[in-house]
Formats: C-alpha cells, sequence, structure tokens
C-alpha cells in the first residue's frame, strides 16, 4: 500500500510517499501565493519521483498551514501531530521535537511510538521563526543558506538584546555603523533567536534525544546555540524540513 | 428538533436587534461587568443588555486607554464613541476590575450622553463587611436608578423581576447540564442570547425548547467527540466555539466570567418572594447571590475557590479536557490560569492555553486546538 503525506507550509510545500517498505519518495517546492496549486504540484513531484500515479495512494494526510487547501486529501492532522510522529520515524529515541519554520516555532514532548505528550507555539511574531533569520539576512546581504557558517566562524558574538524582528533589525544597523565585524553581528543573531526558542521549549519538558525539524534545522548556526542554550545534544535529521509531510504519510498509513 | 432550535436561536437573535435598536420604546441599559444586579434595572422598567465587544475597532478609544489595557473595556468606550450605544438609556458597571474603576472617569468625561450607573463590588466576597458594603452599595444604586426613570422600584416590583430572573437562570443551568447535546456554536447562541434579549423573551422560547426528551444528534457530534470545558472571562467571541466545533470537540461546561457562573444559583430560592413576617428585603437577596457566585479572578472568597469547582466541573460533565481562552492583556485571567492549570495537572486533566485578539484570526488557534484535540484523542 502506498499512502502520502502533504505538508504545505508558510514558505514551502513538501510531500513524502511511502510504500510497506519505507520512505518512497519526497518532494519539496516554494508554496508561493497559490497554496492549493502548490500542494498539487509538490504532490505530483513526489509521485513522479516514485513512479506512481495518484490513484495508486490509498491514503492521503494534508498537514501544515495550508492542509484544508490541499485538494483530494482524506484527512487533516496539525503539523504538531505530523512533526512528533515524522520524528520518531527518523529517530526512534526522540522525545523533544523543535520544529522552527517560516512562520513560527513549536517545541513539542513526544512519548511512546511518536504521540504528541504537549506542545508550546510561538505567538503570532517573527521573532524566533526562520522569517527572522531571513529579513537579518538580507540587512546584511549574506546569503540565507551561509547564515549560520557566519555565525560559527565568529569568535565574538555582538549583543542583540531585542528579539523583536523590527527592532532587532534596527540593533543590527547600530552594530553596523560602529563598526562591528559582520560575522560577529550573525553570532549575535543567532544566539538572539535561540534564546528565543529556548525560553519557549522550556516550557514544555525537554528531555533527550531532541531533534530539530523544520527549514531553520538546516542552519548549522542556530542547532549549535540552541546546544548551548539547551544543554542538549541537538539532532538534526537529513529530511529536517520534511518531517511534517513523512509524518503525515506515517498517519496515512494507520 | 434542530430546525426548531435554530428557529429558536434565529428568533432569539432577533429579538436582541430589537432590543439594541434605536426605534425601541422599552428603554434599555447596557452593563459592562460581571456583577451587575440586572433585577433591579428591570424592576425598574429597564431591559438590561451585556455590551460585549465586538472586532470593530474605529480607533475612538485609543486616544484614552492605552494599547495594553483590556479590550473587552476598550470596545465597549469605542462603541459608545462612535455612537453606536447611544440608544441606550444608560450603562452600568460594578467595581470589578481595575480597568473598568478607570473606566469610570473616562466615561464621564468623554461618553456624558449616556449616563453612567457605577457601583462598589467589593474584593473579598465573604465575610460581613462585603456583605453591608455591597448592601449599601446597592441601596444607593437603587436610588440612582429610580432618579434616571423618574420612577420608584417598589419591592414587589423587584420581587417579580427576582423571580422572572431566576427563572431565566434555571433554564439556562439546564442549557449548560445538556450542553453536549448541543453544537459548540448553538451552545454559544443560547447562553449569548440569554444576555442580550429580554427574559421574558428569553423564557418563552427556551422553555418548550428544553422540554423536549433529547436534542437529536447535528451531524456533528460523535461518542468520540472531545469534551471540552473553557475557562475565561466573557462569551463574545465564537472563534474558540467554532474551531472547537471544527476539530470536532464538544463545549460541556465553562467557568467563563460571563457563563455558566453568571446563571448560578436561584436569588429567591423558588419560584415565590417570601411572605409574612420573615419577608426578606429583595436587596439581601440580591446581594446574597452576588456574594455567593464563583469568584472572577479578580475577587476573593474564603470558602468558594475557583480551582475547585473547575475539578468539579470537569468530573460532572466527564470533560476530557480544558482550554483557557484568555483576552490578551487580561492579568487577572492570566494570574489565575497558572494556579487552574497547577490544579489540573496535579489532577491529571490535560489543558490548553490560548490567547484571543479583539479581531481573533482563527489560523494558529486553530492549529492549537485541533493539535489538543489530537493530544485528546490518543490519551
Amino acid at each position: 500500500m502506498y499512502t502520502a503525506g502533504v505538508d504545505v507550509g508558510a514558505i514551502t510545500a513538501k510531500a513524502a510517499i511511502l510504500s510497506d517498505e519505507g520512505l518512497l519518495a519526497t518532494a519539496l517546492i516554494l508554496a508561493g501565493y497559490d497554496r492549493a496549486d502548490a500542494a498539487l504540484q509538490v504532490l505530483n513531484q513526489a509521485l513522479a519521483q516514485a513512479g506512481l500515479s495518484r490513484d495508486q495512494v490509498a491514503y492521503l494526510v494534508a498537514t501544515g498551514y495550508g492542509r484544508v487547501q490541499v485538494a483530494g486529501s482524506d484527512r487533516t492532522v496539525t503539523e504538531i501531530t505530523c512533526h512528533a510522529r515524522g520524528a520518531h520515524y527518523l529517530c526512534p529515541n526522540v522525545h523533544t521535537v523543535i520544529d522552527i519554520g517560516g512562520q513560527d516555532s513549536k517545541g513539542i514532548a513526544v512519548g511512546t511510538g511518536g504521540k504528541v505528550l504537549d506542545f508550546v507555539m510561538n505567538d503570532k511574531c517573527a521573532a524566533g521563526t526562520g522569517r527572522f533569520l531571513e529579513v537579518m539576512a538580507a540587512a546584511l546581504e549574506v546569503d540565507l543558506a551561509n547564515f549560520g557558517q557566519f555565525a560559527l566562524a565568529a569568535s565574538r558574538r555582538a549583543k542583540i538584546s531585542s528579539t523583536c524582528t523590527v527592532f532587532a533589525e534596527s540593533e543590527v544597523i547600530t552594530h553596523l555603523t560602529a563598526g562591528v565585524p559582520r560575522k560577529e553581528i550573525i553570532a549575535g543573531i543567532h544566539k538572539a533567536i535561540a534564546a528565543r526558542v529556548a525560553t519557549m521549549v522550556g516550557r514544555t519538558t525537554v528531555r533527550d534525544e531532541v531533534v530539530l525539524t523544520g527549514g531553520v534545522a538546516h542552519n548549522a548556526g542556530v542547532a549549535r546555540m540552541l546546544e548551548e542554550k539547551l544543554g542538549h545534544t541537538i539532532i538534526v535529521p537529513k529530511q529536517a524540513q520534511l518531517v511534517g509531510a513523512i509524518g503525515a504519510a506515517l498517519i496515512a498509513r494507520g | 428538533m434542530a430546525r426548531s432550535l435554530h428557529s429558536i436561536i434565529r428568533k432569539l437573535q432577533s429579538a436582541a436587534c430589537n432590543v439594541q435598536s434605536r426605534g425601541n420604546p422599552q428603554p434599555t441599559i447596557g452593563f459592562l461587568t460581571t456583577y451587575v444586579p440586572e433585577e433591579l434595572f428591570h424592576a425598574a422598567g429597564l431591559t438590561p443588555i451585556f455590551v460585549f465587544h465586538t472586532p470593530e475597532d474605529t480607533g475612538r478609544a485609543r486616544a484614552h486607554l492605552p494599547n495594553f489595557t483590556c479590550w473587552v473595556a476598550g470596545s465597549a468606550l469605542d462603541q459608545a464613541l462612535s455612537g453606536k450605544l447611544d440608544g441606550l438609556a444608560g450603562v452600568a458597571l460594578a467595581q470589578s476590575r481595575d480597568t473598568m474603576q478607570g473606566m469610570t472617569d473616562i466615561w464621564r468625561r468623554n461618553v456624558g450622553h449616556i449616563p453612567l450607573l457605577h457601583f462598589g463590588m467589593p474584593l473579598r466576597l465573604d465575610g460581613h463587611a462585603a456583605r453591608a458594603y455591597l448592601l449599601a452599595e446597592l441601596q444607593s444604586l437603587r436610588q440612582r436608578i429610580q432618579a434616571l426613570m423618574g420612577n420608584i422600584i417598589s419591592d414587589d416590583a423587584l420581587w417579580e423581576s427576582i423571580v422572572l430572573y431566576d427563572n431565566t437562570r434555571a433554564l439556562v443551568r439546564r442549557v449548560y447540564a445538556r450542553a453536549a447535546d448541543f453544537a459548540p456554536l448553538d451552545l454559544y447562541a443560547l447562553v449569548r442570547a440569554a444576555f442580550q434579549t429580554p427574559k421574558e423573551t428569553y423564557n418563552k422560547y427556551v422553555t418548550p425548547l428544553l422540554e423536549q426528551p433529547a436534542i437529536p444528534p447535528d451531524g456533528t457530534s460523535t461518542a468520540t467527540s472531545a469534551r471540552i470545558v473553557l475557562v475565561g472571562s466573557e462569551l463574545a467571541d465564537p472563534v474558540v466555539f467554532e474551531v472547537i466545533a471544527q476539530a470536532g470537540g464538544r463545549v460541556v461546561g465553562d467557568l467563563l466570567d460571563l457563563g455558566e457562573r453568571y446563571f448560578e444559583g436561584d436569588a429567591a430560592g423558588g419560584s415565590k418572594q417570601p411572605s409574612g413576617p420573615a419577608a426578606t428585603d429583595p436587596l439581601e437577596v440580591l446581594r446574597d447571590r452576588m456574594l455567593a457566585l464563583v469568584p472572577t479572578p479578580t475577587k476573593h472568597h474564603a470558602l468558594i475557590n475557583r480551582a475547585a469547582r473547575l475539578l468539579s466541573l470537569v468530573k460532572k460533565r466527564s470533560a476530557d479536557g480544558v482550554i483557557f481562552a484568555r483576552q490578551k492583556f487580561c492579568e487577572p485571567h492570566g494570574f489565575d490560569c497558572a494556579v487552574l492549570a497547577d490544579a489540573l495537572e496535579r489532577a491529571g486533566v490535560p489543558h490548553l492555553l490560548v490567547e484571543l485578539e479583539q479581531a481573533s484570526q482563527a489560523g494558529q488557534l486553530r492549529t492549537r486546538v485541533e493539535a489538543f484535540m489530537e493530544i485528546l484523542e490518543t490519551r
């Protein structure tokens, strides 16, 4: 039996196809403004990669903010439940999932079999999310893909006291005019986001293994500074950005 | 039955609109706080209705209140400043919390054309001092209502109003006892109508509804629907009920300031006023009922504990979990939430805190509530 999961997030749409043997195919695209179309496209890409047609998929679970816009889904499940399930599949000893996406961040306490025991989410604020990093990378004219490496290369970290994206940007400008090296500012930005996320995640119980998921998981600087803040080793699965979609496909399997 | 239920809800909503229309010959008084002796206004010939917040914001109140002020109060002021409350004969509020206390001065300076009837409500609700203080406040309020209306509130008229309100309270309690039978938005509409329609109308329509033996399933209820108790301040925003419904849950009870607790207890203790030499002062009866309500987070009663009441409600209604629907910037409920959450933790009752804004967005709220329901499903 083949099952599929589609995760339509704030910035990207992801799809995963599972067979009885395991993960068969995945796809990831930018979600753009037409979420319904993005869901269709990403699913078709994953199907093409798996060499399947849509009618060969027995069950489709949609997740993410755009979950209600996924045409033909059999069920919608929140990304919180899907990330827990997906992380458990990839890292069976997981007890805490930290998901940092484009629009929000979450801390999820995970129990047996990938069940959600508790969760915390950020409020409606870009601080502590991928958007914060995007804005800062743009302000400092650094490619987002290299942003984390800049942070790790710094020997000192500039102090970014505000976790508000708007105010932090003005702090960055102040540091620049004071001649603070760019990588030190970038390190300070990463420290600020890690502090914000760690504080939020601290409202639930943090236990090893701690798995970092979502697009920001690929930023090594955030992962390192989260480790420092939390005092736990952070595991970043290779498919960190696809964990929600994988979890959805697993839930589709029943 | 479902059709009859919706038809009754529509009639109640229409009655609420008529009460608030400018052409309504019956004078109407708006109230803003969770402690108001509605019967006293009713006995004077007024129709009391609660002024709920609305998601619309003209910005007029912002000139008078800081941004972090409770927007329930801010919305009432905004509605008044933009002329939406001009049809009211007055507005009543108790000293229920600091914001409302501050509102009295702002109101008198800026909305002078709508008379304000303000009365003190003790912080500590038990003890002789509270009883004496509130009685004196109610006596003063009675005189001010009489001056506003130009008539005398007789004891007989007050007793009649108390009996009428007791009947409404009994009906709302029966609605709550069967809360799980109603779709969340229908429950919301039925309870909200009790704050906004004349009690005569409410009793007339809701009595026959509840005389029917069962509320047939509305198609959304299942045996596995998660049973939720809501905690918070007012009942203004249907968005929480909406997302609970969308997630397949039921609201089986609440500890909202303007919810189940508001309709607790009969004032007259039965359907008739006391008679004979032992006849009680109706103001004392009103006072005793107000003091015996489950206190809101800004009040204290040595013998009535909010956490114990919540746990008892959870048990009585076989609730699966509790959702704290806290209005942003409402500090009393923020402090209260921590205490109640601790009690729920110790009792092993799952709970979720969501923050509501003046114009709540369903998106993130929906994710939180759905995820909570998913946790409940797997327990």
